[in-house]
């Protein structure tokens, strides 16, 4: 294990990403195969690459019938790709955030994010609106609605001060994230019939994903995360400190704005598709610093492929654990993720982990 | 606009940190040249840091003037973009941050930022400034240990090659030898010595040891309470009068029996006799 750890280190960024990658295809067909109704590998294999515009012709899964189709493509493949896409975008967020603050605690949620999509969807779901868009539910647009309103708040009450400090942003982000939680228990006070509904969807789960929402989460996703990976290098001087990258001539108040607004509608997506999903967004950066060291050209997208692999498998643990009782997936992340990070601050004081 | 810059011109500069405060730099005047290495030397709290600060816009300022010269054209320092700064001067901060699991190489190469276009690979161009600034001052075998592994002198010997893998003209170091042993600070100075003599680089470093100063810098700036109090040559000063008047403290001038050079100390007035004679042998 030693040796292909060192490896990891040692490979190009490109070789390795192709590794990841391929990790996570067939995380996903293992993922894909999983459940009540049974697939072999192989014929989860066959089922995903008959759709495949090209090669689909060669591939003959006819013989497995129109029932698992529908089970593997209605189903189990936005739900998989949801949880790929959510982990991906939780971690490599983490990692942007652990940089720009310079913080080895900072997670997704830091800023308040979480706080004001769950506020956002408890409004949804107490006052019952209806109303959709690009797949998602009102619950959806309330919470992302939600996510990015407090960003913009947190960022705007942190300006008034003068100069935005890491320091500021994260005193308020925590402050007001403080204030909505308590602002939902509440709410939740006054309508207790609600109470499990809200719950459970803070818990965060990919139960009721669908392909509309893979196609909202893909072109957030897509947009935040190629915004941050461009910022890489700057985030790598920014991580010396404030003044070094200022005599390096970065604008250090334009790229933590840009990093803070990429990443704010990556969580917010995430959020919006899957509840509150805890750990990974803080975790995974540190695996991957552990091995791969703080460089961000490799820290980020090295992170947005391990998050995709970590949350897939979570998902299938959350649906197969308990069958045919789903278990919400922040519970596993949580579980796994909480003893894991025990162990990495136990290693910090050999100086290896948990520097931003 | 290129990247030479022949003079900064500092006048009645004052800088407070908020409208309460006391001013840290009450009234600064200075003119700093390009081809000289300036030692800046003062007590603690006397600005030195926030005077350096302010040369690379890290402050803002409230009143005065600070304007860069180049080719006879006068530019006030507000109206140079960042990038533009980068190419000109380079920095060397009193603390850097070291727990960073960078490696050597990704650091030093950190000082081509400013040369860089985004997206693009460090180029030939760039490969060959990084190893020729980490040869320079003698870290080439460093260049795959990680940061936080290295001993203080080892890693300022690597921030200084990322200042020179800046390529600037001028490169400012706030105290880049405080916390290093004799043999250590020796060393550091000599190559900020020969990056004056050999890449025609003007210096500016913020020092505490006068004779470690006086043995290097070709200029001097004397600072006491937010203001210069002396600029110029050793001689000019380097006196007994200003080091009295600054440090609040009274020195010795000693000549050296074997070479034509003065050493400056503080005078000790200590009356306790210790068991053992702490005289040295």
């Amino acid at each position: 294990m030693q040796s292909i750890l060192h490896k990891f280190r040692r490979q190009s960024v490109k070789f390795n990403i192709i590794i990841l990658s391929a990790v996570l295809l067939a995380v996903i067909i293992f993922s894909v195969s999983v459940g009540s109704a049974k697939l072999s590998f192989a014929e989860s294999l066959k089922l995903a690459a008959a759709k495949l515009p090209f090669a689909g012709r060669f591939v003959d899964s006819a013989y497995l019938g129109t029932k698992y189709e529908t089970i593997v493509w209605k189903v189990r493949m936005p739900r998989t790709l949801t949880a790929a896409l959510v982990g991906a975008s939780l971690s490599l967020v983490g990692a942007a955030f652990q940089g720009i603050f310079r913080n080895p605690l900072a997670d997704p949620h830091i800023l308040g994010v979480s706080s004001g999509a769950a506020f956002g969807a408890t409004l949804a779901m107490l006052t019952g609106a209806g109303a959709g868009f690009m797949g998602l539910g009102t619950v959806g647009i309330f919470a992302f609605a939600g996510a990015l309103a407090v960003v913009f708040l947190v960022y705007s009450i942190s300006k008034i001060s003068g100069e935005i400090s890491a320091t500021s942003m994260l005193l308020t982000g925590t402050a007001i994230s403080t204030f909505l939680s308590a602002l939902i228990s509440l709410l939740m006070t006054f309508h207790n019939d609600q109470i499990e509904k809200v719950y459970m969807w803070t818990m965060g789960s990919f139960s009721s994903a669908a392909w509309g929402k893979v196609g909202f989460l893909t072109l957030f996703a897509a947009i935040g995360a190629g915004i941050l990976l461009m910022y890489a290098r700057k985030l790598n001087l920014i991580l010396m400190g404030d003044d070094d990258a200022k005599c390096l001539g970065i604008d250090v108040d334009r790229t933590r704005r840009h990093i803070i607004a990429a990443a704010s509608i990556l969580v917010g997506a995430s959020v919006a598709v899957s509840g509150v999903i805890g750990f990974a967004g803080l975790m995974i950066p540190h695996c991957i610093r552990l091995v791969a060291g703080a460089d961000n050209k490799k820290l980020m997208p090295y992170s947005f492929l391990l998050g995709a692999i970590f949350m897939t498998l979570c998902d299938v643990a959350a649906r197969t654990v308990a069958a045919p009782t789903e278990i919400p997936v922040g519970i596993i992340t949580a579980m796994f993720g909480a003893p894991y990070f025990i162990f990495l601050v136990l290693r910090r004081r050999k100086g290896i982990v948990l520097q931003p | 606009m290129g990247n030479n810059l022949d003079k900064i011109q500092i006048n009645g500069l004052v800088w407070q940190p908020d409208k309460n405060a006391e001013p840290v730099l009450s009234d600064v005047n200075a003119m700093l040249h390009s081809g000289s290495f300036y030692g800046i030397l003062g007590p603690n709290g006397a600005g030195k840091s926030s005077f350096v600060r302010q040369l690379l816009r890290l402050q803002m300022r409230n009143s005065g003037e600070l304007a860069f010269e180049q080719n006879g054209i006068k530019k006030d320092i507000n109206s140079i973009t960042r990038e533009q700064l980068a190419g000109m001067i380079s920095f060397l901060p009193q603390s850097i941050v070291s727990d960073v699991d960078f490696t050597v190489y990704d650091v030093v190469a950190m000082g081509r930022e400013p040369h860089r276009k985004r997206f693009t690979p460090l180029n030939r161009e760039d490969r060959d400034k990084i190893e020729e600034a980490m040869k320079f001052t003698n870290c080439y075998h460093l260049k795959d240990r990680r940061i936080q592994f290295l001993s203080g002198g080892e890693r300022q010997r690597v921030m200084i090659a990322r200042t020179i893998a800046q390529d600037t003209p001028w490169i400012i170091l706030d105290e880049p030898v405080s916390s290093l042993d004799m043999k250590h600070q020796y060393d550091v100075m000599l190559v900020l010595e020969r990056l004056r003599t050999e890449k025609e680089k003007t210096i500016i470093a913020i020092l505490h040891d006068i004779n470690l100063a006086s043995a290097f810098c070709s200029r001097f700036i004397l600072m006491k309470e937010g203001s210069v109090y002396a600029a110029g040559p050793a001689k000019e000063v380097l006196t007994r009068q200003n080091l009295k008047e600054v440090y609040d403290m009274e020195f010795d001038f000693i000549k050296s029996p074997e070479h034509d050079r003065i050493y400056i100390t503080a005078k000790y007035k200590t009356d306790i006799r210790r068991n053992n004679s702490n005289e040295i042998k």
